[in-house]
């Protein structure tokens, strides 16, 4: 006789992905499911994975500079601040002029109010809504002229070179970013009205994908995912590097550790990032861009690691060279791999509607996560 | 450094402060690689917070290499143990950094270092068909003597030299 298997014990494997809009990319997420509710969450990646490390040990640091923009495509500039840093550190000789320094800060804020606007469109995407996307795609486009303007790119940003960047900028677009900065502080209340306060949007986000603060330690999470958890760790600060510490800034967390707290982090960083562009824009001193003794050729010994901040956290240059032109091993600490390593643990027991929130919270960048 | 002084504790590991402006890191640490998870749950214990596991292909040895930084204070600790390049065994850690299981997962695909204990040693990042794939291992010519690389070991070279230069005298 056939047994009729128990409906009560079933349980549904559900393929999220690789195609799924939710995911951002090609990442899958196998699920087991009893009805609504998730029981495990498995993601498995690799599906964009272009072995940057390796191509990294193959070519020199300057013919390597134009691939880590297309890790992380939110935010490539942060991503090639960097890589600029850690082979900077390496030539301690090298004197990087401040008028640089100034400029690749300004580019790196902005493309992180980008990434972040960005984030806040698909976020909202995900949850149901559609029209937000279309008032911050709205205001990125703006930031993306005005990138566009001086580095040349939209997306895959290669502004800055070793010793400086590659091009300078005139007055006509500082008063451009004023005027952006000043559009954005204008545009923020709009967009609180429109979405934060809403019932439906709150009952989605409050109290779903809560991370303790000694959970966000043990996975290693970093950007707004544990400052959405109450810890103030930010690289700008904690770890100060290029001129920030010369700018006045706040380090915004959350005590609330859910997908709300992230939300309400990632507003706050806008707000501080057009404080550190007014700043910046205020603050930029006259003189060359570019350093006048670059080494053509980088030959440098021994090992560094850089760490800067992100739009998703903290991200890790580890290059160790043997003194020849390439380093002999280059290894790169991305922030969303270990940001999204947590879900399985996170969503165990969830609803999987609430799984979707919790992945948008995240702010994923799958190319970045694969490399 | 309060961890410093309290890594030179541990007889097993050999903790140094690193010269923080040119590596980027405060505290230098090799260990044996029974004391991995000694280091890892003490280091736990200080709130530190994993940024990555990786490894380096090297003769005689392979290297793996841990970063960890604490949210609170500047310090990163940079913390090596050598791993034998026919034996490519290593304690995993991911019981007690639950995110050290992808990172060593990773090392798993690139290396084909195998982790003891660790949950769930399938690939990751690369094919599930392809195990015995491991793209980041040196090709004979490429490959290089840990000291010509890594600061920290020609020190200790240099040390054996002298010791045994003392015996021969003797």
């Amino acid at each position: 006789m056939i047994q009729k298997p128990d409906p009560t014990q079933e349980t549904l494997v559900l393929n999220m992905g690789p195609q799924h809009p939710s995911t951002h990319g090609v990442l899958r997420v196998v699920l087991h499911c009893d009805g609504e509710y998730v029981l495990d969450a498995e993601p498995v990646i690799g599906y964009g994975h272009r072995m940057h490390e390796l191509i990294g040990e193959v070519r020199d640091h300057r013919g390597f500079y134009a691939n880590v923009g297309r890790m992380d495509y939110g935010g490539a500039l942060s991503f090639g601040h960097g890589h600029i840093l850690a082979v900077e550190r390496m030539l301690p000789d090298l004197e990087v002029p401040e008028r640089a320094e100034y400029l690749r800060v300004i580019t790196t804020e902005l493309n992180r109010v980008a990434s972040h606007l960005l984030w806040f469109g698909a976020f909202l995407l995900d949850l149901g809504a559609f029209t937000p996307i279309l008032y911050s795609f709205d205001d990125r486009e703006a930031i993306l002229d005005l990138l566009e303007h001086v580095t040349g790119a939209r997306l895959t940003f290669s502004y800055m070179r070793v010793g400086g960047v590659c091009a300078d900028v005139d007055k006509d677009w500082c008063d451009g970013v004023l005027a952006f900065v000043k559009r954005m502080r204008d545009r923020i209340p709009m967009y609180h009205k429109l979405v934060s306060g809403n019932i439906i949007f709150r009952k989605r986000v409050e109290d779903v994908g809560l991370i303790t603060r000694d959970m966000a330690l043990k996975y290693g999470c970093t950007g707004p995912v544990i400052r959405g958890s109450g810890i103030p760790y930010d690289v700008r600060r904690s770890e100060p590097y290029s001129i920030y510490p010369e700018l006045d800034f706040d380090i915004p967390t959350s005590e609330r550790c859910d997908c709300m707290g992230r939300y309400d982090v990632r507003w706050a960083e806008i707000e501080q990032s057009l404080r550190i562009i007014e700043q910046a824009i205020a603050k930029l001193p006259e003189g060359p861009v570019m350093a006048e003794k670059v080494p053509k050729v980088i030959k440098a010994k021994g090992e560094v690691y850089q760490a800067v901040e992100a739009a998703r956290g903290s991200l890790g240059y580890y290059i160790a060279c043997d003194g020849s032109t390439s380093p002999y091993r280059m290894k790169i600490r991305v922030p969303s791999y270990s940001n999204l390593s947590i879900l399985k643990e996170l969503t165990r027991g969830i609803l999987l509607s609430d799984l979707v929130a919790v992945m948008g919270s995240f702010d994923l960048v799958i190319p970045e996560i694969d490399r | 450094m309060k961890i410093l002084d309290r890594l030179k504790e541990l007889e097993g590991v050999e903790a140094i402060a690193s010269d923080y402006p040119s590596t980027g890191v405060h505290v230098d640490v090799l260990m044996g690689l029974t004391w991995v998870r000694t280091f890892a749950s003490l280091i736990r214990e200080e709130d530190f917070l994993i940024e990555s596991v990786t490894a380096v292909d090297a003769e005689p040895n392979m290297m793996v290499l841990y970063h960890f930084t604490h949210p609170d204070e500047l310090c990163r600790v940079a913390a090596r143990v050598l791993v034998e390049r026919s034996v490519k065994r290593c304690p995993t850690i991911s019981d007690i950094y639950p995110g050290a299981n992808w990172h060593e997962r990773e090392v798993r695909d690139f290396f084909g270092i195998v982790f003891e204990d660790h949950p769930d040693m399938t690939p990751l990042i690369l094919p599930e068909d392809q195990v015995d794939f491991h793209p980041l291992l040196k090709k004979e010519n490429k490959i290089k003597i840990l000291s010509e690389v890594f600061d920290r070991f020609v020190e200790e070279k240099a040390e054996e030299a002298s010791a045994n230069e003392g015996e021969v005298s003797e």
